[in-house]
Parts: structure tokens; sequence; C-alpha cells
């Protein structure tokens, strides 16, 4: 409705995607050597490529951004980690950490590897959201820091969004972002695929890439450890 | 207790109007105090297709701003006795409505008459946002057509979440699928929507199915509502639904194409 054109302010849930830089060295001059590596190979990066950096090394995070900006590279803040008090000192957002390095970490001083640990399991899950009515085109769910249930059709042109998983046990005809604010272990399952778009976690997959021979099918949706989509039938 | 029913849909052009006349003809022609009110400010259509716009003085809009007493503005039909039409005005635009202005006019209505049927224009606009407001239940009109249902649908939508019920509390409006310019020969070729097809989608119960048929425009152009053609396969639908709105129980016609008789497949009709 233009009702909405009216207010001062607007939350609109959309994805962005947004890349990594992940420092896997605490040595300088390897983390320039790799950069200019990087921007020959990529010449996105100077264009203005918004990254988030996710450290595990206690590196110099005002150099590092210093640095960055002469390339090109835009840092729109740091995954959660090692860097938060720098980060903090720095006024740069801080996103929550990368969650499939759960199992991964490298040995950093241990006390400072706690934190990041925490973090992830800190995130508060709420009881699934669950909706018993049909989701209309033009509507827009969101169920914050929960899985998201649907037991009717969800129509072409809604969007469903959830921190966590997303079950649809009818119809999917619109969007399923799943694992919203970052969770690639979030997936989405849904009786008779005809989805709109899916995404977890950032990554998403339009209607047209979406193999013919999945349509129609009671699917589950996930990202690969390579950060892939993948659909599966449940048939 | 006065019940309103707002006929909406989103896509233009798919029946609303035609639906509004026969809906408001039938229901008056079986004895219910009816009056029927057009809600498109600068493009009204209803009092052409009940052949009053030869005797429209005072409008909606009018009684709104107090400019004239409802008493004035109220056609009564000139064929159906217990019927009334409340015609939109042609020269301001949908800005003239305003909420308090039709919950007043409204709630005069109630005293007065059974039903209230408000035809909505097109869109999801202040209009379209007004005539839904006040309903008890809905008629939401679709062609069996990608587009319509899917505006159909966005209006469901608003329906369950931008009503004065839902936002009260009291409950949710009552949908009713109404499927319009259905061709079942079109429908056996894969050219066109099943019922079975939009019932998936749309997950409302279906009032009634009324055919593609020449005799809604012959109707619009002669000032009748369709209903009252009872010769025609989409007056007799009308009927049918109508029925079925008060409770009777008929079955689903003009769903399977036609079978030819003999005659008429020999000369190749």
């Amino acid at each position: 409705m233009s009702m909405d054109e009216n207010k001062a302010l607007r939350l609109l849930g959309r994805v962005l995607t947004l890349s990594r830089l992940r420092v896997q060295s605490a040595v300088p001059q390897d983390i320039v050597e790799e950069l200019t590596k990087l921007t020959l190979e990529n010449p996105m990066l100077k264009q203005g490529l918004p990254v988030i950096i996710d450290s595990e090394h206690a590196i110099d995070l005002a150099w590092l951004v210093k640095v960055l900006k002469k390339t090109g590279i835009q840092v729109l803040g740091i995954a959660d980690g090692i860097l938060h008090d720098q980060a903090l000192a720095l006024d740069l957002p801080i996103l929550p950490p990368d969650h499939t390095q759960g199992s991964q970490r490298q040995a950093s001083p241990p006390s400072q590897n706690a934190r990041p640990q925490t973090a992830a399991a800190a995130l508060p899950k709420l009881p699934a959201k669950m909706l018993t009515d049909p989701v209309r085109s033009g509507q827009q769910v969101y169920a914050e820091h929960s899985d998201l249930i649907v037991l009717a059709p969800v129509s072409s042109g809604a969007e469903l969004i959830a921190d966590g998983c997303i079950h649809v046990y009818g119809t999917l005809r619109g969007r399923a972002i799943a694992g919203a604010t970052g969770n690639p272990q979030a997936r989405i399952f849904c009786k008779r695929l005809e989805a709109d778009l899916v995404a977890i976690a950032g990554i998403y997959m339009v209607a047209d890439q979406i193999p013919s021979q999945l349509l129609g099918k009671s699917v589950q949706i996930r990202l690969t450890d390579d950060g892939n989509i993948v659909i599966e039938s449940l048939e | 207790m006065a019940k309103i029913i707002v006929v909406t849909s989103g896509k233009g052009g798919v029946g609303k109007t035609t639906t509004s006349a026969s809906f408001a003809t039938g229901l008056a022609l079986r004895g219910h105090k009816t009056v029927v009110i057009d809600f498109d400010v600068g493009l009204r259509n209803l009092d052409l297709i009940l052949g009053c716009e030869r005797r429209v003085v005072f409008d909606f809009v009018n009684v709104i701003h107090g400019e004239a007493k409802l008493q004035q503005a109220l056609i009564k039909d000139k064929t159906v006795e217990n019927l009334y039409i409340l015609a939109a005005s042609q020269t301001r635009d949908k800005d003239a409505l305003t909420q308090e202005g039709v919950e007043r006019v409204l709630n005069d209505l109630k005293q007065d008459f059974e039903y209230i049927i408000c035809d909505s224009p097109a869109g999801i606009e202040r209009g379209a946002h007004l005539a839904m407001y006040f309903a008890d239940e809905a008629l939401v009109v679709t062609n069996p057509e990608v587009s319509s249902v899917r505006d159909s649908d966005r209006v469901l939508g608003l329906l369950a979440s931008k009503t004065q019920k839902v936002e009260q509390g009291r409950g949710r409006l009552k949908e009713h699928l109404v499927l319009t310019r259905y061709n079942p020969n079109r429908v056996v070729k894969n050219e066109m929507m099943s019922v079975t097809d939009i019932e998936d989608i749309l997950a409302i119960p279906l009032l009634g199915v009324i055919p593609e048929s020449p005799a809604v425009l012959t109707s619009s152009n002669s000032g009748s509502p369709v209903i009252s053609d009872k010769n025609s396969d989409a007056g007799v639908a009308y009927d049918d639904l109508v029925a079925r709105f008060l409770g009777e129980e008929r079955p689903h016609r003009f769903l399977n194409p036609e079978k030819k008789g003999l005659f008429a497949w020999l000369l190749g009709s």
C-alpha cells in the first residue's frame, strides 16, 4: 500500500551478498603479497568490493583496513572474533561469526579463542514460529531467532524469512530465506517445491536455476561445505 | 443485522461491477433489501451497468461531504423492488473518500438495508482499501489467468490483515471465490487454468463459476444486469451463485465443454 511511503523509516528484508576476507596469516608482508596477487586475479576487488574481515589472528586491524582501502576494497565490518575489541575502537560493525569454522579454529592464544565459540553458542533459539493460514502474495514473515513452520501454501510473491530453518508443509511458491543472520547450517524443507527463490545464509538460487526434475517434489535444501546450495529430493 | 459484502479482485476488468450488479439484483429479487455502492470514484461504471446513469443527481462523495442527504443520493431501481444504488462521483477522485465518511454512510445504511454490496475499484489503493475495510464478507472475483490469480492472492492477503474486523480482533472476513470468464473448451485444451488449479493456489471456497458469455456485453449495453437474462448461461450461473450464497446447495454448471448435438456437429457450428 502506498501508505508505507509516508513513513520516515522503513525496514526492508533484503538479502545482500557480501564477501568474507579471511585472514590466515599474522605476517604483514605475507598479507600484502597475497593481496597484490588477489587484486591482479580479481579486478573487481579494486572496484569497491564490500567485505567482512574474518580473522583468527591478532593482526593490526587499523593497518589492514588502510591497506585494503588503498586497493579499493571497502571494509563493511568484521566477523566477531579475535578482532572484536579493535573493531569496537575503530567503530566498525561486528557481525556474527562464521559458524562453519566452529571445529576448525587454528591455534591462536586459547583464551582469545574462547570468545568466538561462546558467541556462536549464545545465539538465542526460541520455539519455532508456526503459521497455519496461507501466506499470500506480498506478505512477509520473519521468524527472528527461530525456525519457521508453515502448515499452508505459500503464494508466489510471498517471503518467508527465518534465522533458523524453514519448513513448509504445503506448496512453496514464494521465497524462502533461511539462516537469515548468517547461519549456514539452516535448511529449507518443503512438501512441494515451486519456489521463486531459495536462500541460505545469503547464498541464493532463483527458480530458473532449480533443476526441473525437482520441481513439484518434496525436497530439502541445504548448503554444502564449500558454500553451494544443493537441493535433494525427500521422496 | 446488516451484512457488508465487498466485491473485489485486485486485477482490473475481471468482472467486479458485472458481479456486483448481478449479485445485488439476485439478493433483491429474493426479497432482501439491498443497496449496491460504487467505490470507483472518477471512473464510475455501476450506474451504467444497472441502467440508472440518467438518474444520478447526488452521489456517494456528496453524501460523505454532507452536500446531500443519503435519501437524496440513493437511486431506486426501476425494475427490481428492494434494490437501491449509490453511485460514485465522476468529477472527483479517490482522495474525496475518507474513512470516517465511509463509516458514517455505511452505519446509516445498516439501519435500513439487509445487504450492502461494495463494488470495489481495481488496485489496492485508497478506493479498494476503503471498499474492503468495513466488510464482513468478500467476493474475490478472478479470471482463470495467471496475473488475475496473483492479484487476487495479494488482495486475499489484504483482506486478512487490513480490514477493521481483523484489526479489532473480531474474527476474519468470510472469503468467497468467484471465477469469471471461464471457458471449459480452453481448459480442456490446457490453454486456460482450471477450477482446481485456481482453488489450489487461492485456497478459498468456490462460490460460483461464471462462463465466458456474449450475454455480459449485451446486458451492459442495455443497462440491465446479466442475471436478468434468464436465457443466458452467465445469467443462470449468477442466479446459482446467489442461491449458494444464501445457503442453497446447487451443483456447479458450465464447468465442462458442451456436448454438441449431432446436428450441430454436422453443421459445423
